[in-house]
């Protein structure tokens, strides 16, 4: 699989590492090039500056061929607009974006793009937690 | 008619601040609060401290009610973002006005399907080449979904249309709507048989593949 990870923030990182790890080709993007830091040292893909809102940058990290295109940078928008050009531009199979504003999440899973909300996720596990140690 | 204003920067303070007070009702959201303060003193607005490309504020604001919703931030991905989440938000009644900061972004702007964008850069642009004689028209507006742009013209000396009336210009072949004609500080709506002077400025509605047509007419056949 050929994948593009657009932010090298914690999760972007985790992503990363862990498709590389299962052997697939990885390409991250980050503004910063200090944020690539976060990466194993032995991490096999590659790595590359740039926002992907520029189709230069999308272009340069091979997104004609991408299978996937996960955007988890720390800026909801930045993410909701790199998923929609790489899929209206590029026909990249797979999209899909973090949330954290759960509304945006709502909004833009209405309108077809897998976004993953971390508020709700985080929030409904403690909520889980909670509802398992009440009942114990 | 029912405005909000996504970002208090210089633009969006501008905005709040000149457009024509008969019956508009205007909120502005300003993440920074202390701006938002600053823009609530001086203009009386309506201001919402917060960031206006989270849903939550975004309806707080009223969007489900506004008419014309305008995001002015110095971020293209929010300015999208927020138009995109207006529309969705306000089941499609709220039309949507898009300031682009960096010409490179236009494509995803377009790709996103984002009605009206202003790009401050081309308007420069086009101020400067008018202003060095190279071009006769101002982009005001482009409204891209039907592939229009709205524009300024400057009938230039030694034109097509300097000594000719609107109708002998036949623009409606190329495409184009003269909108109004200005001459000095007076506004003429009725120009029909009016005859073009060196000077006078046209607001037109003209199709984009046709812009350099018509613009030919108004500048100086030096060529």
């Amino acid at each position: 699989m050929y994948a593009i990870v657009v932010g090298c923030g914690r999760a972007g990182a985790e992503i990363a590492a862990r498709l590389a790890a299962a052997g697939d080709s990885v390409v991250v993007i980050d503004r910063d090039s200090h944020a690539f830091q976060r990466l194993p040292d032995d991490f096999a893909g590659t790595t590359l500056v740039g926002t992907a809102i520029d189709l230069d940058v999308l272009e340069a990290a091979g997104v004609a061929r991408a299978d996937v295109l996960v955007a988890a940078t720390y800026g909801d928008n930045s993410n909701l607009t790199a998923v929609q050009v790489a899929r209206l531009k590029y026909d990249v199979p797979r999209v899909i974006a973090r949330v954290k504003d759960p509304v945006r999440a709502r909004v833009f899973a209405d309108r077809g793009i897998e976004t993953i909300c971390s508020t709700d996720i985080v929030a409904g596990a403690i909520m889980d937690r909670l509802a398992g140690s009440s009942a114990a | 008619m029912f405005i909000i204003i996504a970002g208090g920067g210089k633009v969006g303070a501008a905005l709040a601040h000149d457009l024509p007070p008969g019956g508009h009702e205007i909120v502005l959201l300003e993440k920074d609060r202390r701006k938002a303060q600053d823009l609530e003193d001086d203009l009386g607005a309506s201001v919402i401290p917060q960031d206006a490309s989270e849903g939550r504020w975004l309806s707080t604001a009223g969007v489900a009610r506004a008419d014309l919703v305008i995001a002015v931030t110095g971020d293209d991905e929010d300015n999208l973002i927020i138009c995109q989440l207006a529309r969705a938000l306000s089941n499609g009644r709220a039309r949507t006005i898009a300031r682009l900061n960096n010409p490179k972004n236009q494509d995803a702007f377009r790709l996103l399907d984002i009605e009206a964008i202003v790009n401050a850069t081309d308007l420069v642009m086009s101020m400067i080449e008018r202003d060095l004689g190279a071009a006769s028209v101002v982009h005001l507006m482009r409204l891209r979904s039907a592939g229009l742009e709205l524009v300024e013209l400057t009938v230039a000396s030694e034109s097509a249309a300097a000594g000719a009336s609107v109708t002998d210009l036949r623009l409606e072949q190329l495409g184009a709507r003269v909108a109004v004609v200005l001459r000095g500080d007076v506004a003429l709506f009725t120009f029909t048989d009016l005859v073009l002077r060196s000077g006078d400025t046209v607001v037109a509605v003209v199709e984009i593949a046709n812009e350099s047509a018509v613009r030919s007419r108004f500048d100086a056949a030096y060529f």
